[in-house]
């Protein structure tokens, strides 16, 4: 009888540890109501902003890791997108995000374009983004960047 | 026995529950008063543009505006040349919308005022440039 219930005990205790606790991702939400469904794969963004001409834009959710965040106010971000780097930016300057979610996921939802950004502005960015005066100094050539203008943002907490 | 093995079950199991996961405590920007005064000045641009467009002009300038000389930037930035010029080519160009005797249209010189606004914000803080081009009047 103590045999089974030890080994009963143990088949209990294996069963129910193994048992796993499903995460519940939870969101903070930034700007205009979205889901956090219908998202376009990697590959999808990376496609659309490859076809993508200076001058056109196209609707876009998906989620990507932040890179980097405006330091002086979480006006715009860097989002890792597999071939490269997206800038977000927030509709009418009407939200911003916290500073400190680097290496965080967020999902996007907005009007993805391409465009040229001028050497000052990649400037006031690097300001921004608390670079040294010699990293500053070292951009001299406008750059093509991917964009992106987020009516709403899910942060995953 | 069965004590020891109901024991050996809880005490397992309360450690896989133990969660560590840490709150996230997010760091919000906290408007400086620079940034308050030009939320400020929008919205007295989109008054001043209803008011232009429907025959009701502004009639009074607004001398809180004046208060870009000395409000202060986030992170307690120094203001740049560019910034104090840019500011009072605004103010001036502010003022001229209440020259009653000007030659020039009220439109044009209230566009005028918008555009040294989206001059500034070119070389200082590019962010607000979209929402400040919905001020001009078309």
């Amino acid at each position: 009888m103590k045999k089974r219930i030890l080994l009963l005990s143990i088949v209990t205790l294996l069963v129910a540890c193994k048992t796993e606790h499903k995460k519940e991702l939870s969101y903070l939400s930034f700007g205009g109501e979205i889901s956090n469904k219908e998202l376009l794969s990697n590959d999808q963004v990376v496609e659309t902003y490859k076809n993508l001409k200076v001058g056109d834009t196209i609707n876009m959710k998906f989620s990507a890791t932040v890179n980097e965040v405006c330091q002086a106010k979480g006006c715009w971000m860097l989002l890792d997108i597999g071939a490269g780097e997206a800038m977000v930016k927030f509709k009418d300057y009407g939200f911003f995000m916290p500073k400190n979610i680097a290496d965080k996921e967020v999902i996007v939802n907005g009007k993805a374009f391409v465009s040229e950004v001028s050497i000052e502005e990649q400037r006031h960015y690097a300001e921004d983004a608390g670079k040294s005066d010699e990293e500053i100094a070292a951009i001299t050539q406008v750059k093509k960047t991917l964009s992106l203008e987020a009516d709403g943002v899910l942060l995953i907490e | 026995m069965k004590f020891i093995s109901i024991a050996f079950f809880l005490f397992s199991c309360q450690n896989s529950d133990l969660s560590t996961t840490k709150k996230f405590i997010p760091d919000m920007y906290e408007e400086s008063e620079m940034t308050l005064l030009m939320r400020s000045i929008y919205e007295e641009n989109s008054k001043m543009k209803k008011g232009i467009i429907t025959g009701t002009p502004p009639n009074r300038f607004p001398s809180y505006f004046l208060n870009i000389f000395n409000s202060k930037l986030t992170n307690d930035k120094p203001y740049s040349e560019k910034f104090m010029t840019y500011s009072k080519v605004y103010i001036d160009n502010v003022r001229t919308l209440f020259d009653t005797v000007s030659s020039i249209s009220l439109k044009t010189r209230y566009n005028n005022s918008i555009n040294s606004c989206i001059a500034c914000h070119t070389s200082e803080c590019t962010g607000p440039i979209p929402s400040i081009k919905k001020l001009l009047i078309k």
